[in-house]
């Protein structure tokens, strides 16, 4: 019978060196950076200076964060080998795309601007100085939302740490663990802000380089190479049914022919809706769009677009195809009921897909080693959502409506007061990570289809569209943000109420769309998304896309004067 | 060994990839760099 081996007792202190070791790296990171750092603008956006390979590998990773290791492989649990889709769509559009399109204009914009949020530069594009204040308020909220769900995730890979698999254990690891890094991200931020935020970020893609590769190695040799993750997933396919160990009821396996072997083998357009949305999400995400901000000079762009695309492409093939390749695992050795349990927990939360195979198929020490990478890593990802939601208080709210009585807010304490968000950003995500209010778990899954309302529409049309109105912005905005969240509540949130109401117009809708991403009903749970419907990002900016351009051709065109200049500059970049 | 839609997947991968490079440098040619 096959055991899923825990991480032994001796190998714990492993988990914690490393880590600490990191945060150390870390510290000293902001420490170098301490000096640097002397305005608002080396404060957020590493004062311009950044060139091609730390901007390349900062926007990659600002992308493809190390959640993507379990995220990305609990997706491909489901779709097996077509998840490899994803990658290449993201990295088409949410890479390639985003830095041709938006690199230079964004940069030139920003600099016109001396904006140093994107919010500034939207209300600059627009001459409002209110969609500043009202994006940058919803930015400063859902980012923070957002870094709280980096941090309860880390909470799912802890468990392994646990040799008893105890939850009291585990609940001490996560706090303890989690408390540790916050601390020290308050630390070296308010030392070295985005320099060395950004210098971290370097070392999180050398790390998420090593994890998808040893987990690539050990996987494909778990299952005997590609041959055998084939036959795993062929396995998977036609099995039908496992038993419940436990309470020795039949569990029937979703998958179906050609579902895990082929692209849009199982729940039909579903998982096209997914590419979508995780690769044009990108373009409405303030910490991927201020990436250009920080680049030194044209060039940086330029060559930062190639380490980026290289990267990325790799980091992702191998986190989703090591999600097949877990599975493979699993179904071929079903029929062993431990291994039997573990499926069934993992279509519970196919997010413990990659976590539980680890402790499957590594040694001990290395899974501690590779759980502390990911853990710290995280810490990397979160700096960036930090100093985004602080800017987001600090810049687009404080600062925008003190200065409107024309009062000037020196640089110095502009500097002080971006650092006295960024500690209170930190510390009340900390505060909602320990206590996990169930509203802020929920808030966390729509998080980005609410700040991508406020800012996609807007600012690809600001760059692109001379027409391109102020008024426009407010009720794109403000429709696509409303919208957002009320087709989540009534479509897309399973609670007991709202299903009563909405049973039929759920129905209809799930029958009618193509993009309904069917999975049956496992991944049902009280309190979590039902992924099935149209993804709300999708109906929210299909919404602004169309009243954008209506709004704008329907009220006063902009300032000409001013436009004309600001697109005149923008064409000279060809040059 | 894969099926035909995942090759066609990687190959998309690959290109893109690719594209990024040629974009670069019919960019620098453009521009004399």
């Amino acid at each position: 019978m096959h055991m899923i081996s825990q991480i032994t007792e001796q190998d714990i202190p492993i988990f914690w060196i490393v880590l600490i070791g990191y945060l150390a790296v870390l510290l000293a990171f902001g420490f170098y950076s301490r000096k640097k750092t002397k305005s608002v603008e080396d404060f957020l956006i590493a004062g311009r200076s950044i060139g091609p390979v730390l901007l390349g590998l900062s926007f990659g990773v600002t992308y493809f964060s190390s959640v993507l290791i379990i995220g990305g492989g609990g997706q491909a649990f489901v779709w097996g080998l077509g998840a490899i889709w994803i990658a290449s769509f993201n990295v088409l559009v949410g890479i390639l795309l985003m830095f041709v399109f938006f690199g230079k204009r964004t940069k030139y914009i920003s600099e016109q601007a001396r904006a140093v949020t994107i919010p500034q530069l939207i209300g600059f594009r627009y001459q409002d100085k209110n969609y500043q204040a009202f994006s940058g308020a919803v930015i400063m909220f859902f980012e923070m939302i957002y870094l709280v769900s980096v941090y309860v995730g880390l909470s799912k890979l802890l468990t392994l740490l646990t040799p008893s698999g105890s939850q009291s254990e585990t609940d001490v690891a996560y706090m303890v663990g989690v408390s540790l890094c916050a601390i020290i991200t308050i630390v070296y931020l308010v030392f070295g802000g985005s320099i060395g935020a950004i210098l971290s970020d370097s070392v999180e893609s050398m790390i998420m380089i090593a994890g998808v590769v040893l987990i690539t190695i050990f996987g494909l040799a778990s299952v005997g190479g590609l041959e055998g993750l084939m036959a795993g997933l062929a396995g998977a396919e036609t099995i039908g049914s496992i038993t419940n160990p436990g309470t020795l009821e039949s569990f029937t396996i979703p998958f179906t022919t050609g579902s895990l072997t082929t692209f849009v083998g199982f729940g039909g357009m579903g998982l096209l809706g997914f590419i979508l949305v995780t690769s044009f999400g990108q373009w409405g995400m303030p910490q991927s769009l201020s990436r250009f901000f920080t680049a030194k000079n044209k060039k940086a762009l330029k060559y930062g677009l190639l380490v980026a695309c290289v990267w990325a492409s790799f980091v992702a093939f191998f986190a989703y195809f090591n999600g097949a390749v877990a599975n493979a695992y699993w179904f071929l050795h079903a029929g062993d009921p431990t291994i039997d349990a573990t499926i069934i927990a993992v279509f519970k939360d196919i997010d413990m897909n990659i976590p539980l195979f680890l402790r499957q198929v590594m040694p001990s020490a290395l899974a501690a080693i590779f759980i502390a990478a990911v853990t710290a890593a995280s810490m990397t990802t979160g700096e960036k959502l930090i100093l985004i939601s602080a800017s987001g208080f600090s810049q687009d709210v404080y600062q925008n409506i003190k200065e409107r009585g024309g009062e000037k807010i020196s640089d110095v304490k502009m500097l002080r007061i971006t650092k006295v968000s960024t500690i209170f950003v930190v510390i009340a995500a900390l505060l909602l990570a320990l206590t996990k209010p169930e509203f802020v778990l929920t808030l966390c899954m729509f998080a980005w289809s609410a700040m991508a309302a406020t800012i996609l529409v807007p600012f690809v049309f600001g760059l692109f569209w001379k027409r391109g109105t102020a008024k426009a912005a407010w009720v794109s905005g403000i429709i696509a943000l409303s919208v957002a969240v009320a087709w989540w509540l009534i479509f897309r949130f399973s609670n007991p109420a709202i299903e009563a109401v909405f049973h039929d117009l759920r129905a209809i809708v799930l029958q009618t769309n193509p993009f309904a991403i069917t999975l049956g009903d496992y991944f049902v749970a009280p309190g979590k998304m039902i992924k099935t419907g149209i993804h709300e990002f999708i109906v929210s900016q299909v919404v602004a896309l169309i009243s954008f351009p209506i709004v704008s051709l329907f009220t006063k065109a902009p300032d000409g004067q001013f436009v004309d200049s600001l697109f005149k500059g923008m064409k000279a970049l060809r040059k | 060994m894969f099926d035909w839609t995942i090759w066609l997947g990687i190959i998309i991968l690959i290109a893109t990839v690719a594209l990024a490079f040629i974009y670069n440098w019919w960019t620098a040619k453009e521009e004399g760099d």
